[in-house]
């Protein structure tokens, strides 16, 4: 087996005292980020990539990857302890988490949550050993037109697959490829969209967008909320946590399902949050618990951080293979990718060995670390959340700020940060998806470039696309995505919900 | 939801207004990258299209969802209450994002750099919004600053944005 080898190389590469040191950091990191309304993954990723410029790509990889399990975990304690998800994605984790919590059985309910949270990233990560080389040797054959039609692709999945409205994630994936766009064209070398200010010739970060988008958008939301942390309290004692890993196995049939509808998730571009949603939906229907759900089930904690751990681990693997991100996240990722000089997609796996097998590797070893870690730190970071919001709100302001001006030292970026701030604001109060907009503005010089290429290779004809049976079946297959809401919208007069997103009380 | 209904609650933006104000302000954006993208060639030449056709069709598409998205808010019935801000929380809005535009102001507008504005917004925060005593609030907001000049300047050597009291004290 030849992934095997590959895979005792990369662990070979994680299993450093440095690589270990940063997983640690990473982890504790992205907790705290989790764990912090209004700061989630997308922006702590964000936050630290223009501080692994200078750095290694494998170190600064194995840093990033280990915030983002860390946030996914962070997200998940406060939805159990306040009933506040920490991330979008740990939403449906409230609706069984808190009131196991509120029984006295917090401990139990972070165990059940931390445990198939981990089984679900493992269960990921094990798919992404098996399927990255044969995914990136059939990604081999791409050339520019099968590389749009996978970009277009994704896009058609968020349309046709991602509950929104049609019409929102239209705007939301146009804006982001509109932004894209701004500055210098990579082909013609002319400027363009710059309506004559000079700031937007170097083009618009997509850190910059994130940071305000999900950093400031989402604190502005928070502050309307008066927020108020009235938790339970926990303190994990050891022969609680063995109590419920003898539990776990007889719920293997909720982790398997749902560790699988993460994985489908992930790797199309549906994302770790409507994957916790669909994965809750689907065990409160097919389980034999059913009526206990909402009120304390252990499978409803099960189901959700399963899918969405798996969900989070697996959007690495179009990632890598492909250099299509399967979540917002992974997007951010692939940006930084971008930054230090690397080409995502199925080179990665020829000229740069080392780097994806030690992050794959890394992912094995980041997650055991982070499931021991967040076990032994919650008191620590629920304590974290008693500081008045008052505090720490102005302090995530100034980080968001800070961090803006570090990616490239304009003063300009700042104002950009407050104008992304408000749109994320509305984007989530109008129900907008946030996701396709980064995904768009990280991936959109690709597409175009694609796009142009194919055109210049086929003579300006839009036949380039069904040259060849590969090309011409996944077109065909977005564009049906792409008509999708309009067909069901004629056979079905409202569809229903696979499980209802609460409003926040 | 609540029964009593008191004056903060009362809807200063209803649902379908916002929807439709988003709307439009998206439709805003494509609008301005169509005509953005149409001072360069958006045509299509014997080498395949030309560098505005890219931005151009995207701005098209971002029109197209604005105005679905403005049919649906405009020809939606209200379903039951009609709050998307309320008074309170347009308030709350409010003291969030002032403090924050005098924070760019003065850290951007002003050029007096981030220091200065970090510690500027965390103390009239700290004091006003949150009712510290002037020793916590001193302590937060120079300690915050203290903190970041030591991790970006020394540890990690990413210069922050400096204006004219450090040169003054002659810090670079």
């Amino acid at each position: 087996m030849e992934n095997i080898a590959d895979l005792m190389h990369g662990f070979q590469v994680a299993l450093t005292g440095y690589h270990l040191a940063l997983m640690v950091a990473g982890v504790l990191f992205g907790i705290l980020v989790g764990v912090l309304p209004g700061l989630g993954a997308p922006n702590g990723v964000t936050l630290l990539i223009p501080l692994t410029f200078s750095m290694d790509p494998v170190s600064a990889i194995i840093l990033l990857a280990s915030m983002y399990w860390g946030a996914l975990f962070g997200g998940s304690t406060t939805s159990i302890l306040f009933n506040i998800p920490g991330e979008p994605s740990s939403v449906a984790t409230t609706f069984d988490g808190h009131p196991m919590a509120k029984q006295g059985r917090a401990t139990e309910a972070l165990s059940y949550a931390f445990l198939s949270a981990a089984f679900g990233a493992l269960f990921g990560v094990v798919l992404i050993t098996l399927l990255a080389v044969p995914a990136a040797k059939f990604a081999h054959k791409f050339s520019s037109p099968e590389y749009f039609a996978v970009y277009f692709l994704a896009f058609a999945c968020f349309v046709g697959l991602g509950g929104a409205s049609p019409f929102k994630t239209l705007v939301s994936a146009g804006m982001g490829f509109s932004l894209a766009a701004v500055g210098m064209d990579t082909i013609s070398g002319s400027l363009r969209l710059t309506f004559g200010l000079p700031d937007l010739v170097k083009g618009v970060s997509f850190l910059v967008a994130v940071i305000g988008l999900f950093g400031i958008g989402e604190l502005i939301a928070t502050m309307e909320e008066r927020l108020e942390f009235r938790g339970v309290r926990a303190r994990v004692s050891p022969r609680d946590v063995l109590k419920t890993i003898a539990a776990m196995p007889a719920y293997w049939v909720a982790l398997v399902r749902s560790s699988l509808v993460g994985c489908w998730m992930g790797i199309t571009p549906g994302g770790p949050t409507a994957a916790s949603f669909m994965s809750y939906g689907l065990a409160r229907r097919f389980s034999s618990r059913s009526a206990g759900f909402g009120k304390g089930e252990p499978e409803g904690i099960i189901a959700p951080e399963a899918a969405d751990h798996s969900a989070g681990t697996s959007a690495m693997l179009p990632m890598l293979a492909l250099g299509i991100p399967g979540s917002a996240t992974a997007a951010v990722m692939m940006g930084g990718l971008m930054i230090w000089g690397l080409h995502p997609g199925p080179m990665l796996f020829v000229e740069q060995k080392s780097f994806v097998w030690g992050l794959i590797a890394s992912m094995y070893v980041a997650n055991v670390v982070a499931v021991v870690l967040v076990l032994f730190t919650v008191p620590m970071f629920a304590a974290i959340l008693r500081i008045p919001f008052a505090i720490i709100a102005p302090l995530i302001v100034v980080v968001c700020f800070v961090g803006a001006w570090t990616v490239s030292g304009s003063p300009f970026d700042l104002w950009l940060v407050l104008v992304f701030g408000v749109i994320g604001y509305l984007f989530k109060k109008c129900d907008y998806p946030i996701a396709p907009l980064v995904l768009a503005m990280v991936i959109g010089d690709k597409a175009e470039d694609a796009f142009r290429q194919s055109m210049i290779m086929h003579g300006g004809s839009l036949g380039a696309f069904w040259s060849n049976w590969l090309c011409g079946s996944l077109m065909t297959l977005a564009v049906l995505l792409l008509l999708w809401p309009l067909v069901a919208s004629l056979f079905m007069r409202r569809a229903t919900p696979v499980a209802e997103v609460p409003v926040r009380e | 939801m609540q029964q009593h209904e008191t004056s903060g609650d009362r809807a200063l933006v209803t649902r379908r207004a916002l929807a439709i104000v988003t709307a439009l302000l998206a439709l805003g954006f494509g609008v301005s990258i169509v005509l953005g993208a149409l001072e360069y060639n958006v045509g299509w030449d014997e080498r395949g299209p030309e560098p505005g056709y890219f931005p151009f069709w995207m701005g098209l598409v971002v029109i197209a969802g604005a105005t679905g998205a403005l049919l649906q808010a405009a020809f939606s019935r209200p379903q039951g209450e009609d709050v998307a801000i309320s008074l309170d929380q347009a308030r709350r809005i409010a003291q969030f994002l002032l403090p924050m535009l005098g924070f760019l102001i003065l850290t951007v507008a002003l050029k007096l750099g981030l220091y200065v504005g970090m510690v500027a917004y965390l103390f009239t925060v700290m004091l006003w919004q949150g009712r510290y005593r002037l020793p916590a609030t001193a302590a937060v907001s120079f300690g915050t600053a203290a903190f970041f000049f030591v991790m970006f300047e020394h540890w990690l050597k990413v210069p922050l944005m400096k204006g004219p009291l450090e040169a003054w004290l002659g810090i670079h």
